[in-house]
């Protein structure tokens, strides 16, 4: 298994290696210089000004040169600095990475919490009344707009019921709680944001485990399993779950990018100050240091995410734990 | 299950209708400023009510239908052609080439496609035909690693080889063969992919950076009723329901396309 | 004294919009310590009467009428908790396929545990050293290792024996064996039917041996229920069925064990020239590269291999599964490229570039008649294909295919429609007809029969048997069913691991075995 672990480590450096350089050239598509809108729009800044200030990103150099200064730097960790507010990119990160974050890590319990059952069910009483309903409301989540969900749940529990809070993660007098006073309170401005980004991929992951199940129960095995005179509950829960979670862990792990994704949606409808929401902050004001470090640090934790959710399934399927 | 897709084609028929015939449909022009007017709720003069500035909620609708329709299909064009020319460049001649594309397809399957699409119209600009583009751009590794698949088991397939023992050429394999086998998960995933890419298009609009106003687009549309929110549920309600609408008559089309496929192929 | 027994069973089946009839008015019965044989072909409901005394039919199934007595309990009766006490205890059973049928992701002393765990209640240590016990019983080496292994890390033959331990270790009263050979190699087949001799001695059990072989059902059992189509035609002791059979269906099923092909001549003579001849060929597979670039890893698929094959001879090519029969044949036609060695072709050396000229002299038929044929192109225009881009004008091109269609009693005006509106032997016929259409003088048929049913093989045998008479072309028959290939084939040459090791006249080689390897092929056979 350690070999394993340290083949897919090392075919992961390609990969990465590839988003830096994806994630350079994205910066090096526009027309014109990245350092023109904080320049030229400033008409007080001379023309001595505005070349040390190319010099001073490099611009002058040719693109294989940038590109490796880059490099250099970001394996420091030094991502420059927002031109906002001159503050190290890598700080506005690291105060907003750990919200998005845990967002999405309640997200996928929730979603595995939700939708495996929900697929067992459904799989088992196939063609039955709660199949049904529930496939009618699969496809309804499907196709609604995550923002505009969101939009609906704030102003019903937010407004109309005021149960719930709908902006940002804390209330304004945060400080005045106790302990467990704040961790409720966070709790309690997580509620919608985490029902918004799961809603999606609980229906799709829902769906997947209903075909996996459905799959799994025809197989031989599983007769051979009944034929043993094995307890139903047994035949569902140990002999056919084990083999029709393997799939889903893959897709779990194939549905991180799209929730980090998902981010960028409902941080800015809740006003949340998360990755996503500094991402589309940074567009806004051309804070293009920014935007390279977020995209390049996003793409690095779906990587991880990935290499992860591989890691297990190897370790969860015994045809690949034990390998001849 | 081919009801839901005969259902899912008759409201997309309609909805082709409406984009097509939208300046007979609409009953008023989308982008005419009328402050007398602002934040009517609905009426028999304005069937789904009025914006902030006076515009008719209806016209606007109707119009989006075509910005979502035509930015949905164009942009899985893209995607769907580089996907098949890459996904079977891929998978036919396998090797370095093989190598080489699903290398790239891992790239950039790490990149959360909001995070990308962000970036790149940071740089080159909201506006209707750069949302085409990108969203094609970051959506064809799917397709590609279907068609690579697709293009791998048929490649092993008894009746290939068959093929080549009676002495045809790879074209004529390719053509008369592989193409039609093969032909079925693309026309789904083509499917399942313009509902997204509509979804995606009304979000990023909804943020600011998709379609810019006065074009109506239904996300642009929301951005006023997350203001007005408690006070003109309409400008919430319309544009959101024919997001919802759109995207299920084609992901109801989708699944049904899918079940069709399947049988068949079952002994 | 009998333990079983079954009255008047009608069972019927749901499949889409029809409800079939599958089991008509079946009455059996068997006693203790007796080995009973329910011998049918595929579709006369065998498998179906097994799972029903089991209860576990699939859901579309159902039992209309009639009795299952076991003991003093009626199976059919029964509330589904007394019915699992009874299944894997009482009654145990035994599938076909041993890789399906195990779980992949458990272990196989979890497997086999479980039962001792939820029958017995035992303790899991308790039950682990049973466990370890019984798999010795079923002739496991090393049972202790094999306890922490999954079932992709065994072979075939120690998978079957896995189920045959799950199956006997609460030593049920009655086992039900389901066709439990089929899949395994020949030698494999021999080892595992004698354990199932010995197992029922040594535990005092009866057994209810399901198959289509009688070559089997002679070595095993003592009385026989003949079924076709749901209904028992024909019921007795061994000895009187095979001696004055009554029904046409029970002589055809004997027939094909025989592997009698009747007597229509062998085909024609063989030719002195030679059509086809290979020397020294060899075939890697599998190689894998290392980092610095060196093959790390590579397997001889096939090695240092001479054959040749006259002309309108029929050379038949027998080994176990991996040995690289198929490999062979493809080197032979000119589909796989050979590392060493090379191939003549009436005479000239056969190399790739001219392959496209080659295919109206060689030609291929495969196993699956599924995956043969391409699912999207009519019958008319799969059988023509090979004719497709030589300029010939509409109306020879439909001649070649009436002719060509009526050899293989394949109708005309079926042509447009698509395979899978056809059974499988009738796919079969239509990959035949391909491989025909473009008039080859030597044809490989790789295990053309073996995904067929017992008494379809018989007709596609004859068929081809036939069209060699008329034709006369060189076949090279592979197969790893030594019965067929002796009564179709004239020469056969043996495969094992690679290498050709032994060849020569069919009867030959058969009565007179010289190599080891041949001697254990040929004692394993069972014998009618």
């Amino acid at each position: 298994m350690g070999k394993y672990i340290i083949k897919r480590i090392l075919a992961s450096l390609p990969v990465l290696l590839g988003i830096t350089i994806i994630s350079f050239m994205v910066i090096h598509l526009a027309p014109g210089k990245p350092t023109d809108a904080a320049t030229q729009l400033n008409p007080k800044i001379s023309l001595e000004v505005r070349e040390r200030f190319e010099k001073k990103y490099d611009f002058d150099k040719p693109i294989h040169v940038q590109y490796l200064k880059w490099i250099g730097k970001i394996i420091r960790l030094d991502f420059g600095r927002s031109y906002i507010d001159n503050r190290p990119v890598i700080r506005k990160i690291a105060e907003r990475l750990p919200i998005t974050l845990l967002i999405n890590i309640l997200s996928i319990l929730t979603i595995f919490m939700i939708s495996i059952p929900v697929g067992i069910k459904n799989a088992l009483y196939r063609g039955s009344v709660f199949d049904n309903v529930t496939t009618c409301i699969v496809f309804v989540f499907f196709a609604i707009p995550g923002f505009w969900l969101a939009l609906i749940l704030m102003s019903f529990f937010g407004v109309h019921l005021g149960i719930l809070p709908i902006s940002g993660i804390v209330s304004l007098d945060f400080e005045n709680f106790s302990l467990a006073g704040k961790i409720i309170d966070v709790a309690r401005h997580l509620v919608l944001p985490v029902l918004v980004a799961s809603l999606g991929s609980i229906a799709g992951i829902s769906r997947y485990m209903r075909e996996s199940m459905l799959n799994v129960i025809h197989e031989d095995y599983i007769r051979t399993a009944r034929a043993k005179g094995l307890p139903e509950n047994l035949v569902v829960y140990k002999h056919a779950l084990s083999n029709a979670l393997l799939p889903i862990i893959t897709i779990i792990g194939l549905s991180i990018p799209g929730l980090i994704s998902g981010s960028v949606i409902f941080e800015s409808v809740f006003s949340i100050p998360g990755m996503g929401r500094l991402m589309v902050e940074s567009v806004f004001q051309r804070d293009y240091d920014v935007i390279m470090a977020g995209l390049v640090i996003s793409a690095c934790l779906t990587l991880l995410g990935n290499l992860i959710a591989d890691i297990a399934y190897s370790y969860a399927d015994p045809r690949i734990r034990f390998n001849k | 299950m081919r009801r839901l897709a005969v259902i899912g084609m008759g409201i997309i028929a309609i909805l082709i209708i409406i984009a097509l015939l939208a300046p007979v449909i609409a009953t008023h022009d989308p982008t005419e400023i009328n402050l007398k007017e602002a934040y009517l709720p609905p009426s028999s003069g304005h069937y789904f009510g009025t914006d902030g500035l006076g515009r008719d909620l209806y016209s606007r609708i109707v119009y989006g239908t075509r910005i979502a329709l035509m930015i949905g299909i164009v942009a899985l064009g893209i995607a769907t052609i580089i996907g098949i020319a890459l996904g079977s460049i891929a998978g036919y001649f396998g090797g370095k080439a093989d190598s080489i594309i699903m290398r790239f397809v891992d790239i950039m399957l790490c990149f959360p496609s909001f995070f990308l699409i962000l970036s790149v119209i940071a740089f080159i600009g909201p506006n209707i035909l750069n949302v085409m583009i990108i969203i094609g751009a970051t959506s064809w590794m799917g397709i590609a690693r279907l068609i690579r698949a697709e293009v791998l088991s048929l490649k092993s397939r008894d009746f290939i080889v068959a093929s080549r023992a009676l002495g045809r050429s790879n074209f004529y394999i390719i053509l008369r063969h592989i193409i039609p086998n093969g032909i079925g998960p693309v026309l789904v995933n083509f499917v399942f992919g313009v509902a997204a890419a509509i979804l995606t298009e009304v979000a990023l609009s909804f943020l600011g950076l998709g379609v810019q106003p006065p074009n109506p687009s239904w996300g642009n549309i929301l951005i006023e009723g997350k203001e007005a929110m408690a006070v003109c549920w309409w400008i919430v309600m319309f544009p959101g329901m024919a997001i919802l609408v759109t995207v299920m008559a084609f992901n109801l089309l989708g699944e049904g396309i899918r079940d069709m496929l399947n049988p068949r192929l079952r002994k | 004294m009998n333990i079983l027994e079954v009255k008047d069973l009608n069972i019927s089946f749901q499949d889409g919009a029809s409800c079939k009839r599958v089991v008509k008015d079946v009455c059996l019965f068997i006693n203790e310590n007796e080995f009973v044989g329910l011998v049918g072909e595929s579709g006369s409901g065998k498998s179906m009467l097994a799972y029903s005394i089991l209860g576990i039919l699939p859901r579309a199934a159902r039992i209309e009428k009639g009795k299952i007595l076991f003991g003093p309990n009626d199976m059919c009766a029964l509330p589904e908790k007394d019915m699992r006490a009874i299944r894997g205890k009482g009654i145990s059973m035994i599938f076909q396929e041993p890789f399906s049928s195990l779980n992949p992701v458990l272990s196989i002393g979890d497997q086999i545990g479980e039962i001792l765990t939820v029958h017995e209640g035992l303790r899991e240590d308790i039950a682990k050293r049973k466990v370890w016990e019984y798999l010795d019983i079923v002739q496991i080496k090393d049972p202790e290792r094999i306890y922490y292994q999954y079932p992709h890390q065994l072979s075939g033959g120690q998978r079957q024996r896995v189920m045959i331990a799950m199956a006997i270790c609460l030593k049920p009263k009655l086992l039900i064996a389901d066709e439990p050979t089929t899949a395994l190699d020949v030698t494999v087949q021999a080892e595992i039917l004698a354990l199932l001799r010995k197992l029922k001695e040594d535990l005092d059990m009866s057994v209810l041996f399901i198959t289509h072989d009688f070559a089997i059902i002679n070595e095993m059992v003592k009385r026989i229920y003949v079924m076709k189509e749901g209904k028992v035609v024909e019921e007795g002791s061994k000895d009187d069925i095979l001696r004055h059979p009554n029904e046409l269906y029970t002589q055809r099923l004997i027939m094909a064990a025989r592997n009698i092909l009747g007597d229509i001549g062998s085909g024609q003579d063989a030719g002195e020239k030679y059509v086809v001849e290979a020397k020294g060929l060899s075939k890697y597979y599998g190689v894998e590269r290392g980092i610095l670039k060196r093959d790390v890893k590579k397997v001889l698929a096939v090695d240092n291999v001479d054959i040749a094959i006259r002309e309108r001879q029929i050379l038949g090519l027998v080994g176990q599964t991996g040995c690289g029969k198929s490999t062979l044949g493809r080197l032979l036609l000119g589909l796989e490229i050979p590392d060493s060695g090379n191939v003549l072709v009436k005479g000239k050396c056969l190399s790739m570039k001219k392959r496209f000229f080659l295919s109206g002299i060689l030609q291929i038929v495969f196993q699956d008649p599924y995956s043969s044929l391409d699912p999207k192109m009519k019958m008319g225009d799969i059988v023509l294909e090979g004719l497709g881009d030589k300029r010939m004008p509409r109306d020879r091109k439909d001649g070649i295919l009436r002719e060509t269609l009526s050899k293989v009693h394949l109708e005309y005006n079926e042509k447009d429609k698509y395979p899978h509106q056809f059974s499988g032997g009738q796919r079969q016929r239509i990959a035949i007809a391909r491989a025909l259409a473009v008039g080859p003088q030597f044809i490989v048929l790789d295990e053309p029969v073996s995904s067929l049913d017992v008494l379809i093989q018989q007709d596609i045998l004859h068929l081809l048997r036939d069209l060699q008479g008329d034709i006369g072309m060189s076949l090279l028959f592979i197969s790893h069913d030594l019965r067929v290939v002796r009564s179709f084939a004239s020469y056969v040459c043996v495969m094992h691991e690679g290498r050709i090791i032994e060849s020569g006249p069919v009867d030959e080689v058969y009565e007179n075995p010289k190599e080891p390897y041949t001697k254990r092929l040929i004692k394993s056979i069972p014998a009618l």
